[in-house]
């Protein structure tokens, strides 16, 4: 259908939607319904608001429907009523909150960070400082090229540090152990 | 957003140990929890039980709170995870009278006082027994906004949405809901 056709129904008081197929009076009412729910719930922009509310004033059909769904709004708002809890609920929440101990304050929660921080920087010096030692105890000079693998002349100089070693390895089991337990933690209570 | 910035203030008095405001934020938001519950457990009683046991449980968490979205979002992530666990240690009665207590129902309003119009409690009956014949999707928007009293965009939120999805999924959810009444239930609910 033109545009000239639509206007030339609309002047003989033929509405646009009795007309169309059944399909697209179904899209119709959908789209009139969107419209005018936008409006009933005070959504959409004021140029929106100021369209329908014209519509509502010289079209039938929207009229029509606008009654509908205004009925049908009031008996879901009557109906659906906000749920309401007894006095006492909140006595009971106190009551049983009562005996918990005071939530982690800001400062406490601090503690763990500061802590995670000293243990980790331990192991990082102490890594770089056996590094550091390590490549102090090579005779770069007696090397005309460099061996296949450094890593067995690194091991046979490391091998007296067997104490050091303990060290560095107990340092890295309870740091992994501390990561491990804040994860947990942190995953067992809620996103906020 | 008031309200949003009195609910941090709140907490904070919470965290520094005035143990008392916690009171007011239970007041603030113990209907709309228990909305959020009721979809989980239709039953008054252990609905109020469960709805306590979210407020115990947001006061052990309430230091992981960011401040970073608001406080009733937050809150509906509790009530998710606690009622699901609460329905996998004791299943509740989570099914609504069934059509042989509606007749019942009908039949004694109607054989009491002939001519009465329905019963509001019947009303609301028929309503929640209608609603439970839409997907979770639709009868959860439709809680959140008429139960819950919450706005398009803080459905948003809380689902995880956007406005405009939430937007057409309440006017999606509305139509359903009376396609529903209109079939079974036209004459009772629509005042006819």
């Amino acid at each position: 259908m033109t545009q000239k056709q639509m206007e030339k129904n609309k002047q003989n008081g033929v509405l646009y939607f009795d007309i169309l197929p059944k399909a697209d009076k179904m899209n119709q009412q959908q789209h009139i319904e969107d419209q005018l729910w936008a409006y009933i719930d005070g959504l959409g922009t004021d140029a929106e608001r100021a369209s329908v509310a014209n519509r509502l004033q010289t079209d039938a059909q929207w009229q029509h429907i606008y009654g509908q769904l205004m009925l049908f709004n009031d008996s879901l708002l009557q109906n659906l009523q906000p749920a309401e809890t007894s006095s006492t609920f909140t006595r009971g929440v106190m009551n049983q909150i009562a005996p918990i101990p005071a939530v982690a304050t800001p400062a406490s929660k601090k503690r763990i960070p500061v802590v995670m921080k000293g243990i980790a920087a331990f192991f990082v010096v102490s890594l770089l400082a056996l590094m550091l030692y390590t490549l102090s105890q090579i005779n770069w000079g007696s090397m005309a090229i460099l061996p296949a693998s450094p890593t067995p002349q690194l091991l046979t100089k490391l091998h007296g540090t067997s104490i050091l070693n303990t060290i560095l390895c107990a340092a890295g089991a309870i740091v992994l152990l501390l990561y491990a337990e804040i994860w947990l933690r942190h995953k067992r209570t809620p996103a906020a | 957003m008031q309200q949003h910035t009195d609910d941090k203030e709140i907490i904070a008095l919470v965290l520094q140990g005035n143990h008392a405001a916690y009171a007011r934020l239970v007041d603030r938001y113990r209907n709309y929890v228990f909305a959020l519950v009721l979809r989980y457990v239709p039953q008054q009683e252990n609905a109020e039980e469960l709805a306590q046991d979210v407020f115990v449980k947001a006061y052990k968490v309430l230091a992981t709170y960011r401040g970073d979205c608001r406080f009733s979002t937050w809150l509906y992530t509790i009530v998710h995870t606690t009622c699901l666990s609460a329905l996998r240690r004791k299943p509740y009665n989570t099914t609504l009278p069934g059509d042989d207590v509606l007749t019942r129902l009908h039949e004694s309003v109607y054989h009491d006082a002939p001519g009465r119009q329905t019963d509001d409690k019947y009303r609301k009956i028929i309503l929640k027994q209608a609603m439970n014949e839409l997907t979770d999707a639709d009868a959860q928007v439709l809680e959140l906004y008429y139960m819950a009293m919450q706005s398009v965009e803080e459905i948003a939120r809380i689902t995880d949405n956007t406005t405009t999805n939430v937007k057409v999924r309440l006017y999606r959810a509305r139509g359903r809901l009376k396609e529903i009444i209109e079939t079974r239930y036209r004459a009772e609910l629509m005042n006819e």
